[in-house]
């Protein structure tokens, strides 16, 4: 079983680590941007966009991830659109992410107290410019401690591409216990340690930010 | 020719009328004070000047630039404004100086440098020269409000609105704040003041308005107003206050 185990551990670090993180950071990046966009657009107040992207948001909340991941691999092709394994994954995952952090800019921008925005139309600064120089640089601070949340989260659910055939931490050990059922409990504790290494540093980096910025 | 002429100026939050039928006219120099009770509608008039609250109906002329004209811009409304409010509203992720600065440089297109000295003379009119590097959480509620008048001012507006600015302040700090409105008044600064302080409406006042439930009551001389209230409600309101 050592040599199993080992042979195993070896896969899981060169080629199902790598894909976690890539699939994490990917879909990261993906809710990152698309939630600083679709979050600034709500502070516009606009009854139609904030309509759609309420409707985006609350859509892709209330849907099982899952769900959201099998729609994109084995849905898509069949309405002429193909996408691979990892890049379905990264498309779910990324989508579910934007809609979350939607909330948490929006959260943030809003909870910037009305008389800053007030101040700044009042110098005869432009929506735009309230936006950039007063609102937003105060509400990224409040930002750093949710998407930290967040991508915590990301990098757990990643697991759920195992699913549909990304070959990422969680895929190797299914692999290869499947040959083999004496190495669950090994595999698994190790798996158990590796997303806390992942997930710890991201955690602290948070506290550190947040501290620093405070 | 006034600097601000409002005329028939009506605004409602929904049901309820804060402005019915406001008109007032500021003219160069003076200092118009705004008094009366909460809720009468004060802070509203100000807030119409500069389309920081659109009005309902009636007009307001600010240097001859119409608020209703829709050919008028804000930035160019705003510009000829100074606005300095109850919160003081610093921005506190700046220092001092880069809150005076933010106007001159991105809506006026001063450049860094210009921006800075004359960010520099201003703090040093408010009496916080040695304060520019500062930011607002280390500055007292006085200094934060001089640093806000400062900030407006930068702006080289022709009228200066007060909303309430010594309000949130400690009784023994207020003197700084209104020293520094003192100061502007005698260089002939046009400036509309809402306050509770009777004094300093009393004596560097030049115009004296009292307000309640959306209407001018009356207005006029302070002088006389304070000594000689014609008006019930100011006769009330007075006897409360002083």
């Amino acid at each position: 079983m050592n040599e199993h185990y080992f042979a195993a551990l070896r896969e899981i670090l060169a080629q199902g680590l790598p894909v976690t993180i890539e699939v994490s950071i990917a879909a990261m990046l993906i809710a990152i941007a698309g939630g600083l966009v679709l979050g600034v657009l709500r502070a516009l107040r606009n009854p139609v966009l904030d309509t759609v992207i309420i409707a985006y948001v609350e859509i892709l909340r209330g849907i099982p991830l899952l769900v959201l991941m099998f729609f994109v691999f084995f849905g898509l092709p069949q309405l002429g659109f193909h996408f691979a394994e990892v890049p379905s994954a990264i498309i779910a995952l990324g989508l579910w992410g934007a809609a979350n952090g939607t909330e948490i800019v929006r959260g943030a921008i809003f909870s910037i107290s009305a008389g800053q925005s007030e101040a700044g139309a009042a110098l005869g600064l432009n929506w735009l410019q309230v936006m950039v120089h007063v609102i937003l640089p105060q509400a990224l601070r409040r930002m750093i401690p949710p998407f930290m949340s967040l991508f915590v989260a990301t990098v757990e659910s990643s697991s759920l591409a195992a699913l549909i055939g990304v070959k990422d931490i969680v895929e190797i050990v299914r692999l290869r216990v499947e040959n083999d059922p004496a190495l669950w409990i090994p595999l698994l504790v190790s798996i158990l340690f590796l997303y806390f290494f992942i997930n710890y540093p991201i955690s602290v980096a948070s506290q550190k930010l947040e501290k620093r910025l405070a | 020719m006034a600097m601000i002429t409002m005329s028939h100026v009506r605004k409602a939050f929904g049901s309820n009328e804060v402005l019915k039928d406001i008109s007032l006219a500021v003219d160069p120099g003076e200092v118009c004070c705004i008094i009366g009770p909460s809720g009468s509608g004060k802070s509203t008039v100000l807030r119409c000047i500069n389309r920081l609250v659109p009005i309902d109906g009636g007009e307001v002329v600010v240097d001859g630039l119409s608020v209703t004209d829709p050919k008028v811009k804000d930035v160019d409304l705003r510009r000829r404004v100074g606005m300095v409010f109850q919160q003081f509203n610093l921005f506190p992720h700046m220092t001092a100086l880069q809150n005076v600065t933010l106007s001159p440089r991105k809506v006026r297109g001063l450049g860094a440098a210009e921006a800075d000295e004359l960010a520099m003379r201003l703090l040093a009119k408010v009496g916080l020269k040695e304060k520019a590097p500062q930011y607002p959480a280390q500055l007292s509620g006085g200094q934060q409000q001089r640093v806000a008048i400062a900030r407006a001012l930068a702006m080289e507006p022709k009228v200066m609105l007060f909303d309430e600015a010594t309000s949130a302040l400690d009784p023994e700090i207020t003197g700084e704040v209104l020293a520094v409105m003192r100061d502007l008044a005698a260089e002939h600064t046009t400036m509309i003041c809402v306050t509770h302080e009777m004094g300093f409406a009393r004596e560097v006042g030049t115009h004296l308005v009292f307000m309640d439930g959306g209407v001018i009551v009356e207005e006029g001389e302070p002088r006389a107003i304070f000594d000689n209230p014609q008006a019930q409600r100011t006769k009330a309101f007075l006897s409360k206050v002083l």
